[in-house]
């Protein structure tokens, strides 16, 4: 029944091989009738996968091939598919494809086309590998495939210097991150003997076996790695650069798709974090700031991709702070949505880029609205759902993360982080209400008589729509609350452990709800402090089922998140309105954010942080090695060898000396000197 | 299988059926030689040659598996004897493949058919040498093979250097030849006996429970060494094979270089492990010091040549170092002194064995491709290599494989065989296995400048001239053949043939308690 499993990741690797090989002489400008229609059947086959799996909820497996064997340690090629599996095959086929179908327009007549053409499908079969994976070996290998092809596309444009720096600089910063996950995984290894995730040997099942030092070591370290791919703090410099790259890759790869498997990591392997307090935290933690530093950010910046670049790193910091509040679904629907919302927020931009002939600045646009309809209204619903305003994709999965903190049995982090996602929540759908008005409303800031905008291509304009619905609709998938259809489809992934997050919240909100004093262990702090601040979100807690939230507190989150972002809406179409010139622009960036404009135009200063703290020593030190260490003692010392055999070897050579008597003598001599010894050390001839 | 000697009623001809082939062979080309017409020599000499060693190496599997000795242990077909012959009747093939239109263009040579017959009796002592039993036999056999090799050096006899190499090969040879011989007289005079079994019967209770020898011993232990050192070229044993090597027309450089070191390691571990194996101790070390010595010196004086086929006669000398390793580390706890039923073989002399298949493909290879070039009238220079990858793309990449793997670069079979002796060095677990292997390692490094010098010339200068074009076929077949197996047997069969090669060692322990038994 499975046995097809193994065709979703070849596709895209067959549209590689052949255009990769075939695309600079037979196929050029033809490479999308290769690569679209494999990644379509990809999509056809996730699909599949999905209806499989909605029918009998065991996973799918297919074995190819055993990769390692090294005696009792074997690393096999098994193909996993289980329903987290699943969700993440459907968003990366879905936008893969759409995004394909989206390049055809944009990368329209560019040289390297079929090149473009190639990367693009070797990347989504990395990708596809990566989260069909069934150890974690097979996973990082994919990891660094997706993290390769990632390099390539932004430095697509390579001649460009700013292009291959960024490509380089995100592919250095992600070495940070892969380290600690190379780590993560051997230390793994060393403690369960097994990198398979599943099955009795797997690690899951033997996670609540080990020490809680190790399990905190294991799991910080896998985050390490989530940190890198998925952008976060302090790994998160190198996603904004690499909005170098053609716009469509920052859709896929930078949005969508890759960013967000940092995310899947952890959720994978959250029987491990479940077992560490403090690893959690420290997720926690690290998305809630991520996610407010990165939408301080995106509040002054003026290239239109890099607002979204920012506001994407704040969404996937509100992932990872799901993830840390242990609302692991919760985490993986706002990965589903954001996929769908960010991925058209990224195309749209493509086609206003596109249509102003590469202009990027939005000091420099305006009034496009009167130009280029579809991309405008489109963009508009990305950028309600992206602010998580009511009925879109964005709210349903936000408003859950929020909610999901503060009930979570992680306190007092879960509130204070709640909090810092309520106050996010504004402050995105400040930004891209900030973003939308000066792009399509306000006045047009470019000289009209010489550039003129247009609307993009329908090849352009119907992926558009096509993600449009999904960022209105998709949110319904989890509606109600808690209780939709992806929580009951995602349901056996989260609940098959013995150690239950959720259910310890319960049972630690009952023992609350009852003010008998009976506190879980871990949780009596967290329940003092929200008996001081919540009583009115936790009125009704005679829970019905594990999952299951009160109504009350979701409506009372649901409103109060809604005035958020609608605050926030309603201040950046405000605030922006009739900007008539760039310098005006930046007067109300500058009163809008006071003092602290520089500091936020500068993007926190972490660049030059980094630059001083690493970047500077490391390359002082590399200077050292190389000049002092590397010239003056390796090299010479090598050559030294070198020059000293070869003279060594023109002495040697004039022995010779082509004379008879002269061999004779040598092998007399030899002879000679050999029977000496002998007879003198191991003979009783003189004893 | 037990070896009862005594009963056998008479010689056990049907047992040396590939040796038979190939004397059958010398006779039928020396007939033809003489009464066939002028004209047709060339032709239908090459193909009788061709017929009759691949006859004989299909005989070899009726020697397969039998273990069996006749004329009263004279002549023994045991694994090594099948292995080696193996080896021998290859490179004899590939001799023939690479050297026929080479020597009948030759200038001032002897006529093809003595060619033909010199080569098959050389092949045949070789062989004989490889199934020897009996101290006799090692040296009629090493003898019958260098006396033909001597005349073949000499075989272009109008070239002054031809006939200068041969001389010195041949003089230094007899001077080697007599101290063997020496050598061989003390070893009869202290054991009595000339059979190998028997002389190691004798040696177990001569030299059990003393920590020193009797000097006559360790002068007849010194003296073979130095006569069978010479034999295999090494150091300083060695002098000869510049000149000889250098002065030979190249196909029998490419002949001289594997069959007579063949022979040459048939006798010393016939001589050493089964004959000498209970002075194991007072031997290891000296052929340790002398593989070591060996490979060095070889390594060191290739980097100076701009010759290459003189390169080539120095890097097989740094080869003969490497497979002396092998023989260095031999330490079968099995054999004479020890009872219990030993299983595995030595590695040490599986390493070697095998060593010995690998170096005759790339070896011989190289060399014909060296000849391959002077048949389109380029030089021996490294300036004649410029260039070729642009002009003779498919001469180049040969020229590489074969380089790459006398480099031991992996896949090759020259990785493999190299490997195979680190590893039985290391397993060794002495100081000196150890000592060697590291020495293995960094002379490699030492030889991958030499060889990668030619590489780099063929593939990154400027051709000189363009080359005369020339029809070889059966060169041309020879080479990709070689090529293909330096290629391939690295990875493919070489469990077989390591298998093969280790039958000899694991029976070794088997026949000796039987005879030492009897």
């Amino acid at each position: 029944m499975e046995s097809y499993l193994f065709l979703i990741p070849l596709l895209p690797l067959a549209a590689f091989a052949v255009n990769i090989l075939l695309g600079r002489g037979v196929i050029r400008d033809k490479a999308h009738w290769v690569a679209a229609p494999a990644v379509f059947g990809s999509w056809l086959l996730s699909i599949l996968v999905l209806l499989d799996l909605r029918e009998n909820e065991e996973p799918l497996r297919q074995h190819l091939f055993r990769w390692i064997p090294a005696g009792d340690f074997h690393v096999d090629v098994t193909l996993f598919a289980d329903q987290l599996t699943a969700v993440m095959l459907l968003v990366v086929t879905t936008v893969g494809f759409l995004v394909h179908v989206y390049s055809v327009g944009y990368m329209h007549g560019d040289g390297g086309y079929y090149r473009f053409f190639s990367y693009l499908p070797l990347f989504v079969f990395s990708m596809l590998m990566l989260v069909l994976a069934d150890n974690f070996l097979l996973l990082f290998v994919f990891w660094e495939g997706v993290g390769l092809c990632s390099y390539f596309l932004i430095g697509f444009w390579f001649k460009r210097r700013s292009a291959a720096n960024a490509a380089k600089k995100a592919f250095i910063v992600n070495r940070i991150g892969d380290l600690g996950f190379g780590l993560g995984i051997m230390w793994t290894f060393w403690t369960f003997g097994s990198i398979a995730f599943y099955g009795e040997e797997g690690v899951f099942a033997r996670a609540g076996e080990i020490g809680t030092g190790t399990i905190t070591g294991i799991a910080l370290l896998l985050f390490l790695g989530a940190c890198g791919k998925s952008a976060q703090f302090p790994l998160h410099v190198w996603l904004p650069d690499a909005m170098e790259g053609p716009t469509p890759v920052s859709a896929l790869i930078h949005a969508a798709t890759m960013v967000t498997a940092g995310i899947y990591l952890v959720a994978r392997a959250h029987p491990i974090f479940e077992q560490s307090e403090a690893a959690m935290l420290v997720v926690a933690i690290i998305g809630a700031f991520t996610a407010f530093m990165a939408a301080t950010i995106a509040l002054v910046q003026n290239d239109i991709k890099r607002v979204v670049a920012y506001s994407t790193l704040s969404q996937l910091g509100y992932m990872a702070f799901a993830l840390g509040t242990g609302a692991w679904v919760a985490a993986l629907f706002h990965l589903m949505t954001h996929a769908f919302f960010k991925g058209l927020l990224f195309l749209g931009c493509g086609s206003v880029i596109h249509g102003m002939h590469e202009e990027q600045d939005i000091r420099n646009m305006g009034g496009l609205r009167r130009f280029m309809p579809v991309t405008t209204w489109t963009f508009f619903a990305a950028s309600l759902a992206n602010a998580g305003l009511i009925p879109f994709a964005g709210f349903w999965s936000k408003d859950e993360i929020i909610v999901g903190g503060w009930i979570s049995d992680y306190q007092p982090i879960g509130r204070i982080v709640a909090v810092v996602g309520l106050v996010s929540a504004f402050l995105t759908a400040l930004y891209m209400f900030r973003l939308f008005t000066l792009v399509f409303f306000t006045r047009s800031r470019f000289d009209e008589a010489h550039l003129h905008p247009h609307e993009s291509p329908p090849s352009m304009a119907l992926p558009l729509l096509a993600l449009a619905v999904p960022t209105v609709l998709i949110g319904f998938v989890g509606f109600p609350p808690e209780d939709g259809p992806l929580h009951h489809f995602l349901e056996p992934v989260f609940a098959d452990e013995g150690i239950e997050p959720e259910g310890g919240e319960v049972a630690s909100l009952v023992a609350f709800g009852q003010e008998d004093g009976h506190e879980p262990a871990g949780g009596d702090e967290g329940t003092a402090e929200g008996g001081a601040t919540g009583a009115a979100a936790d009125a009704d807690h005679a829970a019905e089922g594990e999952h299951h939230v009160s109504t009350a507190t979701t409506v009372t989150f649901g409103a109060i998140s809604t005035a958020a972002a609608l605050g926030g809406l309603l201040l950046g179409v405000v605030a922006y309105r009739g900007a008539g010139s760039a310098a005006e622009i930046v007067a109300r960036d500058r009163a809008l954010t006071r003092g602290l404009y520089p500091f936020l135009l500068n993007k926190w200063r972490w660049d030059e942080l980094y630059g001083r703290l690493f970047v500077r020593p490391l390359s002082d030190l590399s200077t050292f090695l190389w000049r002092v260490v590397d010239i003056g003692i390796i090299d010479a010392t090598v050559n030294g060898v070198a020059t000293g055999i070869g003279a060594f070897s023109q002495r040697l050579r004039h022995v010779q000396t082509g004379l008879v008597t002269n061999y004779a003598l040598a092998i007399a001599l030899g002879m000679v000197v050999m029977v000496g010894v002998y007879l003198g050390l191991f003979s009783n001839l003189f004893r | 299988m037990l070896v009862e000697l005594s009963n056998l009623p008479g010689p056990d001809w049907g047992l040396m059926l590939p040796q038979l082939a190939v004397f059958g062979l010398a006779l039928v080309l020396l007939f033809g030689d003489a009464f066939m017409a002028r004209a047709q020599h060339f032709r239908v000499l090459t193909g009788v040659s061709l017929v009759g060693y691949g006859l004989a190496t299909a005989l070899l599997w009726t020697q397969d598996g039998r273990n069996e000795a006749t004329f009263f242990g004279l002549f023994r077909a045991d694994g090594l004897t099948v292995f080696l012959s193996l080896v021998i009747l290859v490179a004899a093939l590939l001799t023939v493949m690479v050297s026929a239109s080479y020597v009948d263009r030759l200038e001032g040579r002897m006529p093809i058919g003595e060619f033909y017959v010199l080569l098959a009796f050389s092949v045949l002592g070789a062989l004989m040498v490889a199934a020897a039993g009996d101290l006799v036999m090692i040296f009629v056999g090493i003898e019958l093979s260098s006396l033909a090799t001597y005349i073949l050096t000499a075989f272009a006899k109008r070239r002054l250097g031809a006939v200068e190499g041969a001389l010195k090969y041949f003089l230094l040879g007899i001077f080697a030849s007599a101290i063997l011989v020496y050598g061989m007289a003390w070893i009869y005079g202290a054991t009595g006996t000339t059979d190998l079994d028997g002389i190691a019967r004798a040696l177990q209770t001569a030299t059990a429970g003393d920590e020193f020898l009797e000097p006559s011993l360790l002068l007849a232990l010194l003296l073979t060494i130095v006569g069978l050192g010479f034999k295999m070229a090494a150091v300083p044993f060695h002098f000869w094979t510049p000149d000889a090597y250098d002065g030979a027309a190249t196909p029998v450089t490419a002949f001289m270089s594997v069959v007579p070191k063949a022979a040459a390691f048939a006798a010393t571990i016939r001589l050493l492990v089964q004959a000498l194996g209970p002075m194991r101790d007072d031997w290891l070390n000296l052929i340790a010091v002398l593989a070591f010595v060996t490979m060095a010196f070889g390594n060191v004086v290739a980097v100076a040549q701009r010759n290459v086929k003189r390169m080539l006669a120095y890097s097989s000398i740094a080869h003969t170092g490497y497979m002396m390793v092998g023989l260095a580390v031999y330490r079968q706890q099995g054999g004479f002194d020890v009872g219990g039923g030993a299983t595995g073989g030595d590695q040490g002399v599986t390493s070697l064995l095998y060593y010995i298949l690998a170096y005759t493909v790339m070896n011989i290879g190289a060399f014909a491709v060296v000849a391959w070039l002077q048949h389109r009238g380029r030089g021996l220079t490294l300036d004649d290599f410029a260039g070729l990858a642009s002009t003779q793309p498919l001469a180049a990449a040969a020229m590489t494989v074969f380089l790459l793997s006398l480099m031991g670069i992996p896949p090759t079979i020259g990785f493999r065989a190299k490997y195979e002796v680190i590893l039985a060095a290391i397993n060794a677990d002495t100081a000196a296995g150890l000592a060697l292997a590291i020495s293995i390692v960094v002379l490699s490094a030492v030889s991958a400048f030499y060889y990668l010098r030619v590489v780099a010339v063929m593939y990154f200068d400027e051709p000189a001239r363009t080359p005369r074009t020339e029809s070889t076929p059966l060169l041309n077949v020879g080479i990709g053949a070689m090529a293909v197996a330096t290629l391939l047997l690295g990875v493919f069969f070489s469990g077989q043939l390591i298998d093969l090669a280790d039958r000899w060692s694991r029976a070794l322990t088997v026949v000796a308690q039987a005879g030492g038994g009897g």
